[in-house]
């Protein structure tokens, strides 16, 4: 019994203590107790935030890509899980869904980059079918402004995993027979999805959600291929921060990753705790 | 209780960490070549280098490991990483009280400048090296750094020249000047970028210094009235050929390896190389067509060394000198300099060789598809100051990038 427990106080060192540690240590650089050129307190890198009106454009970015993304492809799984289920029942569909699942998301940007570039598959084919009169002429759908690649790339990994996650809580809650139940009631099926069906799927799903919406909010390789230098992601935006040639933006970047840090754990908090009140 | 239980067992945790000891610069500095040969002699050696060229991987890989392992019983192991990484390792390793896991690190004149800030450099070691007597430190382009003496707190390793590389059977007379650059753009728009990384940043000073009409403006330390006047005229040419750009310079490539891969692929006409010598390699590689061609523009582009950096609180730092020395003999640049094996031209004199290297070195295979290194010569420019990059990069990004939302 006690090896177990000094086990389990292992783990938590290695899941909350280390992260913590870290998160302190990003903390110190953020007010020059610790770095590479690190001189004393000071308050001057978090007075300075205000005035980085790149990381205003590099948030309103991300949380736009999270919701867009998280959002259509909850739209999609929904309309599948709820209006074709005889095909997610039938094979070889089921299968299919699991096969996005295998992809890493730089695999996934990579693929999408070769088929959707101005020099990509697609353009290729456009060109020589005479669809357009040079490569110029391809819609940009990647590094593009309104970030469609990187909504695709997304849309793609999610809505297969949404997809399977719906379906295994549609068969758990059995909602066909509260859709037969709510039939003979009267109701119509759009009545059904609507004021039944995606209440218990959404809330039963939404810590899920939630959380695949941070891991979105924090992607890093799929913005870094198929988006542009701005808007930036805030993951690429404080990568760029720390990875670049001075060191004196070593401060500021640990500054925004730890306030990133605790505002997404923030939110994850939050909505455990919304979501636990409201479970269905 | 199981809360002193985690202290204690996190405590134990760090001095199990701490307990190497670390060695005074000094003493290791002291000994001669011979007791450094013996003291360096069958011991592993980690090198911190960029990973990003086959051919520079296999230079890497399958001769310099066999041979030091030859030589000197020493286990070469490389890992991936570099500039800001290596510094934030050390300096990390540093705070910890840590001896470092790194005993040499591939380094460019920016991250020289970012290590001497922290001293992360073992040194002076060059003059401890037999082979760095065929070196000339008195040649700008090694002795010097980003305009920082070099002082033998590096090891060169090699030198290499900015060069534009195009298709020259899709662009028939590219741009001979940067003086001819903002026309020839705009009468062929959407093939012309610049990456938003280190070798874009080399364009950009080489530009600021073709502009200036005057390379002596850019020795020495760095100058705000200098750098203001100059990168302004600078940004002002590349937001007026912004819509010619491609993709209408509403975005650049990140990495020079994605520009790489536009060029391969046709969408632009023109990708650029630290390395003046690498359009030889990509071409033998596949990647570029054998219709790709590297030239210099006129007045000139940056030529600079790369250097091998022995680390200041490195666990090995005999056996790192040996494999630095062994990468500075005649062999080993002589191999390196072959286009067909990387073509990184030698930092050696060729007239302090020995009289049987000589030869060797005059009549290695020539380069197919760069500019032959004597016909470029007169057309470098000295690295400014490390300030003028990391202040390019940053008003790249406000001044140009973002200028497009501003």
């Amino acid at each position: 019994m006690k090896q177990w427990s000094l086990l389990l106080w292992l783990y938590a060192l290695l899941v909350v203590g280390l992260p913590l540690a870290g998160l302190f240590n990003a903390f110190l650089y953020s007010v020059g107790l610790a770095g590479p050129l690190a001189t004393g307190f000071t308050a001057r890198y978090w007075q300075q935030l205000p005035g980085e009106t790149s990381l205003l454009a590099s948030l309103g970015f991300s949380l736009y890509v999270a919701v867009v993304s998280v959002g259509l492809a909850i739209a999609i799984a929904l309309f599948l899980v709820l209006r074709h289920q005889a095909a997610l029942r039938r094979r070889p569909f089921p299968t299919l869904l699991y096969v996005p699942l295998l992809f890493p998301s730089l695999v996934m940007a990579f693929y999408l980059f070769q088929l959707l570039s101005g020099s990509g598959w697609l353009a290729r084919m456009a060109y020589q079918l005479h669809l357009i009169q040079s490569p110029d002429g391809f819609p940009e759908l990647i590094q593009d402004g309104a970030g469609i690649g990187i909504l695709l790339a997304q849309v793609g990994l999610a809505f297969p995993f949404f997809t399977l996650l719906f379906q295994s809580l549609y068969v758990d809650a059995r909602l066909d027979d509260l859709r037969s139940l709510t039939r003979t009631l009267g109701a119509s099926g759009w009545q059904f999805n609507r004021r039944v069906a995606i209440p218990i799927l959404i809330r039963r799903a939404a810590p899920t959600l939630v959380l695949y919406g941070v891991a979105v909010l924090g992607a890093y390789d799929i913005p870094l291929l198929l988006g542009r230098n701005y808007p930036q992601m805030l993951s690429l935006f404080i990568t760029t921060k720390l990875q670049r040639f001075d060191l004196s933006d070593l401060p500021m970047g640990y500054l925004i990753g730890c306030l990133f840090t605790l505002v997404l754990m923030a939110v994850i908090y939050v909505t455990t705790r919304w979501t636990q009140r409201h479970a269905l | 209780m199981n809360l002193v239980r985690l202290i204690l067992f996190s405590t134990l945790l760090c001095t199990a960490c701490s307990t190497s000891e670390q060695r005074d610069p000094a003493t290791i500095l002291n000994q001669s070549w011979a007791q450094i040969e013996q003291a360096g002699k069958d011991q592993p050696v980690t090198l911190l280098m960029w990973l990003g060229d086959p051919y520079i991987n296999d230079y890497m890989n399958k001769y310099v490991k066999p041979e030091v392992r030859k030589r000197y019983g020493i286990d070469l192991q490389i890992s991936g990483g570099q500039g800001a990484q290596i510094v934030q390792t050390l300096a990390a390793e540093r705070e910890a009280g840590q001896p470092s896991q790194l005993d040499m690190a591939w380094i460019n004149g920016e991250t020289f400048y970012q290590l001497r800030q922290i001293d992360g450099l073992l040194g002076p070691v060059t003059e401890k090296m037999p082979n760095a007597r065929f070196i000339d430190f008195t040649n700008p382009f090694i002795g010097v750094d980003f305009q920082q003496p070099v002082n033998g707190m590096e090891v060169p390793w090699g030198n290499v020249q900015l060069a534009f590389i195009y298709d020259s059977q899709k662009v028939a007379q590219p741009p001979r000047s940067f003086a001819e650059l903002p026309a020839y753009v705009k009468a062929h728009p959407g093939q012309f970028t610049i990456p938003n990384e280190f070798t874009g940043m080399t364009i950009l000073k080489s530009w600021m210094i073709a502009l200036s009409g005057d390379p002596k403006l850019f020795q020495g330390k760095f100058r705000e009235d200098v750098y203001e006047k100059w990168s302004g005229a600078v940004f002002r040419q590349i937001n007026e050929l912004k819509p010619y750009f491609w993709k209408r310079g509403e975005t650049f490539p990140e990495q020079l390896s994605t520009l790489h891969q536009l060029f391969a692929n046709g969408e632009v006409a023109f990708t650029f190389s630290n390395n003046d010598a690498e359009v030889d390699n990509k071409v033998n590689l596949g990647f570029f067509p054998k219709t790709a061609r590297a030239y210099v523009p006129a007045p000139g582009t940056i030529q600079n060394s790369h250097y091998m950096g022995i680390i200041r609180n490195a666990q090995h730092p005999e056996a790192a000198m040996l494999v630095a020395n062994f990468l500075i003999s005649p062999e080993a640049q002589l191999k390196k300099m072959d286009p067909t094996v990387w073509g990184d031209h030698t930092v050696l004199a060729i007239n302090k060789l020995p009289a049987d290297y000589q030869p060797r070195f005059n009549t290695l295979p020539t380069r197919r598809y760069a500019p032959k290194r004597d016909a470029i010569q007169g057309l470098a420019f000295q690295e400014p100051a490390p300030e003028y990059m990391v202040r390019l990069y940053k008003d790249f990004r406000t001044k140009v990038i973002e200028a497009n939302e501003n």
